[in-house]
C-alpha cells in the first residue's frame, strides 16, 4: 500500500516537473528540472524494484541516474554558450502554451482512460502517457535546440514510466533505450551551432 | 546463433575502425564488397532463421538491397567527395556510413521487437552526422529536423513495444508471428503507435516533414541510401508489427494513411522547384505503394518486394545523377538547369532512365511491382483505393518526367562538363539494374 502511494506521489511530482518545464524560458533551469524528473523516475524504479524484489529494476534505476542524471546534463551544459550565464528563449506565447499544455494533459488522461485502462487496470500509467505527450508538445512549440533535447528526454522518461507502471521491459531493452538517448544527445550536440534558434528557411519549404 | 548473419552485420561495424587507417577508403570499399558477397550467399541459399535472428524472404531481399546500395554509395561518394580528400571529415563520413549500414542490417535480422526499435533508432543516430560532412547552415538545419522529428516520432513506437510485451508476454518476433498474432484493444494500440512512430521514419503523411529536407540537403550518396534502403527498413519494422496485430480495422487504417501519403505526394510533385526534393516526394509515393502491397497480401507482397528492390536501385540512380548535376551546375533548382543533353550526356541518360524507373514505367521492375500491387488491391475488392493509387501514380509519373525532360532537353550548351568516370558509371549502373530485376525474378521463379 505504502509503495503504491509513494509511486503515486512521485508520479505527480514528475508530472508537475513537465508542466514547470513547459513555462520556463531559461534553458539551464529547464535542464535542471528534467534532470530532477529523471532522478524521480529512478526512485520509482527503485520502489518497484524493492516491491517486486527485482534486481533488474535497481540496475535500471542506477543507470537512469548515471546516464540521464549526470551524463546527459553534462553533455548539454557543456554545449550551452559559456559567455552567457543565462541562456534564454524569448517566447511570446506563454499563455497559449500553458493552455495547450493543459489541453494535452486532459487529452492524454482521456486517451489512457479509454484506450489503455480497460486492459491494464492501473491508472498510474496515465502519468507516463501525459509526460510523453508533454515532451512532444515542448518539441513542437519551441525553436531552441536545447528545448528540443529536453522535450525528447521528457518523452523518453514518460515512456519508461509508462512501461514501469504497465509491465517493465526486459533490462536489455531498457538499457538499449537509455544508451540510445545518450547517443542521440551526443550526436545532436554536434549539430548545435552558435545559432540555436530554428526558423523557417526558404530552401526547405514546399 | 547464426554466425553468417553475425559476421554480415559485424563486418561494416568492425571495418568502421578503418577511420584510424591510412587506407580507410580501400577498407570501406572492401567492407562493401564482402557484405554484398555474404548477402548474395544468404539470398541464394534461401537462409531461414528464427533464433536470435529472424530471417525470411523479406529480410533476405532487404539484406541484399542494403548491401548493394551501400557498395554503390561508397563508390560514388569516393568520387563525389574528392574535394574533401583524406580529411578527418571524410574518414568520419565513411566510418559512420559503415556503422549506419551495420545498424540497418541489425534491424532487418534481429528477432526481437524491442531490439528492432533500438536498431531503427540507432540508424537515426548513426546517420544524423552523415548529412553534415560539409558544415553548411542549411545542411545542419536539415540534419537537426531529421534527428528531432524522427526521434520524437520513434519514441511513440516504443509504446507499441510496451503494449505488445504486455499483450503477448514476449517480444520475440518469430514467436508472435507464428502464433498468428491476435487482435485486442492493446494490440490495436500497438499497431496505431507503430504507425505513427515507424511511419515517421517511413515518411508517411502527415509525419513526413523531415523527409524532403533531409533528402535534399544530404550528400547525394546518403540521399540514395536514405531513400533506397533506410525507409524500406522502417517499413520492415512497421510490417512486422502489422503481421503481429493484423486485423481488418488495422488494415483499413494503414491503407488509409498509405493512400493519403500517395495522394499528398502526387499533389505536391507538380509544383516542385528543386530536383532533389522532387525525388524525395517520389520516395514518399513509392514507400506508400510498397506498404499498400504488403497490406494487400498474396501477390501484392511479391509486388512490394519487386518494387522495393527496383526502387532502391532506381532512386539510387536518380540521386547519384542529382549529385553529378549539382557538382556541375552548382544548383538544385530545376529552372536553372538547361542543356544537359550536350553538357552531361552520360548523366542525362542515367537521369532519364532512373526517372522512368522510379515512376514505374515499363519495362522497369517498378512497373512490374506496381502492376502486381494494383492487381492484388483490385482482387481484394479495394476498388476506391485502387483508383486513387492509379491516379496518384499517373500524376507522379507525368510530373517527374516533365521536370526531368525540361532539365535534359531544354536549352543548349557548347561545353561538355561531366564528373568523374566512377560517378557516371555508378549512376548508370544503378539506373539500369531495375531493367534486369523483372528478368531475375521471373527466372528465379518468384512470379
Amino acid at each position: 500500500m505504502i509503495f503504491s502511494e509513494l509511486e503515486g506521489i512521485i508520479g505527480v511530482l514528475m508530472l508537475a516537473s513537465t508542466l514547470v518545464v513547459q513555462i520556463r524560458s531559461y534553458i539551464r533551469p529547464m535542464t535542471n528540472t528534467v534532470v530532477t524528473q529523471s532522478i524521480l523516475l529512478a526512485s520509482i524504479a527503485i520502489i518497484i524494484g524493492i516491491r517486486e524484489s527485482s534486481i533488474d529494476l535497481i540496475i535500471l534505476a542506477i543507470l537512469i541516474i548515471v546516464l540521464r542524471g549526470f551524463l546527459v546534463r553534462y553533455v548539454l551544459n557543456r554545449r550551452l554558450p559559456k559567455a552567457r550565464m543565462f541562456v534564454r528563449e524569448y517566447s511570446h506565447g506563454v499563455a497559449s502554451v500553458t493552455l495547450a499544455s493543459v489541453i494535452v494533459l486532459i487529452a492524454s488522461f482521456l486517451v489512457f482512460r479509454y484506450a489503455f485502462y480497460p486492459s491494464v487496470h492501473d491508472p498510474l500509467g496515465a502519468i507516463g502517457l501525459s509526460i510523453l505527450f508533454q515532451g512532444l508538445l515542448l518539441i513542437s512549440t519551441r525553436r531552441n535546440s536545447f528545448a528540443h533535447f529536453i522535450g525528447y528526454v521528457e518523452e523518453e522518461n514518460g515512456i519508461i514510466f509508462l512501461s514501469l507502471s504497465i509491465i517493465p521491459l526486459p533490462l536489455l531493452i531498457e538499457i538499449s533505450v537509455l544508451l540510445d538517448v545518450l547517443a542521440l544527445v551526443i550526436a545532436g550536440t554536434v549539430l548545435v551551432t552558435d545559432n540555436v534558434e530554428h526558423t523557417r528557411v526558404e530552401e526547405l519549404m514546399g | 546463433m547464426n554466425y553468417t548473419l553475425l559476421i554480415l552485420m559485424s563486418i561494416p561495424a568492425v571495418l568502421s575502425l578503418g577511420y584510424f587507417s591510412r587506407r580507410f577508403k580501400e577498407v570501406t570499399v572492401a567492407s562493401g564488397v564482402i557484405t554484398v558477397a555474404i548477402s548474395l550467399y544468404i539470398l541464394l541459399t534461401g537462409m531461414h532463421d528464427s533464433g536470435t535472428f529472424f530471417v525470411d524472404y523479406l529480410s533476405r531481399y532487404l539484406i541484399v538491397t542494403i548491401s548493394s546500395i551501400y557498395l554503390l554509395s561508397v563508390l560514388f561518394g569516393l568520387g563525389y567527395h574528392h574535394k574533401i580528400g583524406e580529411s578527418a571529415n571524410m574518414r568520419l563520413h565513411l566510418s559512420l556510413t559503415d556503422l549506419f549500414v551495420s545498424t540497418m542490417l541489425f534491424s532487418v535480422t534481429i528477432n526481437n521487437f524491442g531490439l528492432l526499435w533500438f536498431g531503427i533508432e540507432a540508424t537515426t543516430v548513426s546517420s544524423a552526422l552523415l548529412l553534415v560532412i560539409e558544415r553548411e547552415p542549411l545542411k545542419i538545419e536539415a540534419a537537426w529536423r531529421y534527428v528531432i522529428i524522427v526521434s520524437a516520432g520513434l519514441t511513440i513506437s516504443l509504446v507499441s513495444v510496451v503494449t505488445m510485451y504486455y499483450a503477448f508476454g514476449t517480444l520475440t518476433i518469430s514467436k508472435i508471428i507464428s502464433s498468428g498474432g491476435s487482435f485486442t484493444e492493446l494490440t490495436g494500440i500497438a499497431a496505431g503507435a507503430a504507425l505513427v512512430g515507424y511511419g515517421t521514419k517511413v515518411g508517411l503523411f502527415p509525419m513526413h516533414a523531415w523527409l524532403p529536407d533531409a533528402h535534399s540537403e544530404a550528400p547525394s550518396e546518403v540521399s540514395a541510401m536514405f531513400s533506397g534502403v533506410l525507409l524500406p527498413v522502417a517499413i520492415y519494422a512497421l510490417y512486422r508489427v502489422y503481421e503481429a496485430t493484423a486485423d481488418p480495422k488495422i488494415t483499413s487504417l494503414y491503407l488509409f494513411v498509405a493512400l493519403l501519403t500517395m495522394v499528398f505526394a502526387a499533389l505536391i510533385l507538380p509544383s516542385q522547384r528543386f530536383y532533389k526534393r522532387m525525388f524525395a516526394y517520389s520516395t514518399m509515393e513509392n514507400m506508400a505503394m510498397i506498404l499498400i502491397g504488403l497490406l494487400a497480401g498474396g501477390i501484392g507482397v511479391t509486388g512490394a518486394i519487386i518494387l522495393m528492390v527496383s526502387h532502391a536501385f532506381g532512386k539510387g540512380g536518380a540521386f547519384y545523377s542529382s549529385g553529378n548535376i549539382l557538382e556541375t551546375y552548382g544548383t538544385k533548382s530545376i529552372s536553372q538547369i538547361s542543356g544537359m543533353r550536350e553538357k552531361m550526356p552520360y548523366t542525362s541518360v542515367s537521369l532519364i532512365l532512373s526517372s522512368l524507373a522510379v515512376t514505374g514505367a515499363p519495362p522497369f521492375g517498378t512497373f512490374l511491382g506496381e502492376f502486381l500491387i494494383l492487381a492484388a488491391l483490385y482482387a481484394s475488392g479495394y476498388t476506391i483505393p485502387f483508383i486513387l493509387a492509379l491516379v496518384s501514380l499517373f500524376i507522379a509519373f507525368a510530373s517527374i518526367n516533365f521536370h526531368v525532360s525540361r532539365m535534359v532537353f531544354s536549352g543548349r550548351s557548347e561545353k561538355r562538363d561531366e564528373p568523374s568516370v566512377l560517378q557516371r558509371a555508378v549512376a548508370i549502373f544503378s539506373s539500369v539494374v531495375p531493367l534486369i530485376i523483372p528478368v531475375i525474378f521471373v527466372l528465379g521463379g518468384m512470379i
